[in-house]
């Protein structure tokens, strides 16, 4: 598909035109020449017929059905869903009130003078603050069961807890359960990263 | 499945539907197959890749644009895998004795015309497949994919120029194979 004429068009100029590459005055060059000259319509047909040929090739059979294979090495569907944000934050947000509570509960009961005033005092208060909180929500719940305590109870047993060791434990128990059930319920559904179905 | 569009199907697919994907899979796993074995040059390859093609479509499918026809992006996501192989293997010209033999051992004296037209299309498959790797690339994209050679250049990260240069000696290549008197 070559030709000794200069002026003829080279073999690259033919692809460029079949592949509608060149720009438009070359292309323009390119079709007046080709009007008027046999050899060079000729070699542009050999090209174009090779140039059909290979995109009309058909398709070759796999001779076998992929999609079983595929299918076993997809992902759980169960497994497939993110963890969600919310989740994650409130997981994190638990972990670090169990955290601050159980390191306020237990600084509460080291002596002053073991851990310094500076820090003592703080701790302390920040301790009794958690307390009556965790009373006041106590008492809250329990008015909601139709106990009625006198409005001045909470006033009265501030800041110490009257039953404050019994509560620790409860709490203490509580949050584990809840714990338990984020980690072993709520997040059943969802995969370490690279879990997949074997 | 085979009632639902290829849109319906991706959706549920999405959704955790896995016979859904998998109507997907048998819908384009031929074609998919094909861009793999042009690119790969062989069977073994051609059928691993289209595995993962398929894997890393699932993976991928909530990035696929469902305006778009499914079959194109499957076949370009396909095409891209086989791409990156070819790439890390630095274009190896693959051994194909094996297509070869395949096509010449079936040639009988007097072809009917529908057996001539099967043992010309083994043919060009045949040439096709006895290319350089990066000659076999440029040829995939160009005509099965109707890439510009712009766009060839940046999917394979080559110059123009060796775009240009590619696909001129691979046809070159092909015609003289295919046509001995070229």
């Amino acid at each position: 598909m070559s030709s000794d004429r200069s002026d003829h068009l080279t073999d690259h100029a033919l692809h460029e035109y079949l592949d509608g590459e060149l720009e438009a005055k070359q292309r323009a060059a390119a079709q007046h020449h080709l009007q008027g000259c046999k050899q060079c319509g000729a070699r542009l047909k050999t090209w174009g017929s090779l140039f059909t040929e290979i995109e009309q090739l058909p398709e070759l059979d796999p001779a076998l059905d992929f999609a079983p294979a595929i299918l076993a090495r997809l992902p759980d569907p169960t497994l497939r869903r993110s963890r969600p944000f919310w989740l994650m934050v409130g997981q994190a947000l638990l972990s670090l009130a169990m955290l601050a509570y159980g390191w306020l509960q237990i600084a509460a009961w080291v002596p002053a003078e073991r851990i310094g005033s500076w820090l003592s005092l703080p701790l302390r208060s920040m301790n009794a603050m958690i307390d009556t909180l965790i009373f006041a929500i106590t008492k809250a719940f329990n008015q909601f069961l139709a106990w009625s305590p006198s409005s001045s109870d909470i006033i009265t047993h501030l800041p110490q807890l009257p039953d404050g060791g019994p509560l620790l434990i409860y709490l203490v128990i509580l949050v584990i359960a809840l714990w338990i059930v984020s980690n072993h319920y709520l997040l059943k559904g969802y995969p370490h990263p690279g879990d997949t179905r074997s | 499945m085979q009632a639902y569009s290829d849109r319906g199907l991706v959706q549920m697919a999405i959704h955790g539907e896995q016979q859904a994907f998998g109507e997907l899979v048998r819908r384009y796993q031929t074609s998919v197959f094909n861009v793999c074995y042009h690119i790969m040059g062989e069977r073994q390859e051609a059928e691993d890749m289209t595995q993962e093609t398929f894997l890393r479509a699932h993976d991928r499918l909530r990035t696929y644009d469902p305006y778009r026809p499914f079959g194109p992006w499957i076949r370009r996501v396909g095409a891209n895998l086989c791409l990156n192989g070819i790439k890390r293997r630095r274009l190896a010209t693959l051994p194909l004795e094996e297509e070869l033999e395949g096509i010449t051992g079936r040639v009988s004296e007097r072809p009917e015309p529908a057996q001539v037209h099967a043992e010309r299309s083994q043919a060009i498959r045949a040439a096709i497949l006895s290319l350089p790797g990066h000659y076999r690339a440029v040829i995939e994209l160009r005509h099965f994919f109707e890439m510009s050679y712009q766009e060839i250049a940046e999917t394979l990260e080559l110059p123009l120029s060796d775009v240009k240069s590619h696909l001129f000696r691979a046809r070159k290549i092909l015609a003289e194979r295919l046509s001995p008197d070229v």
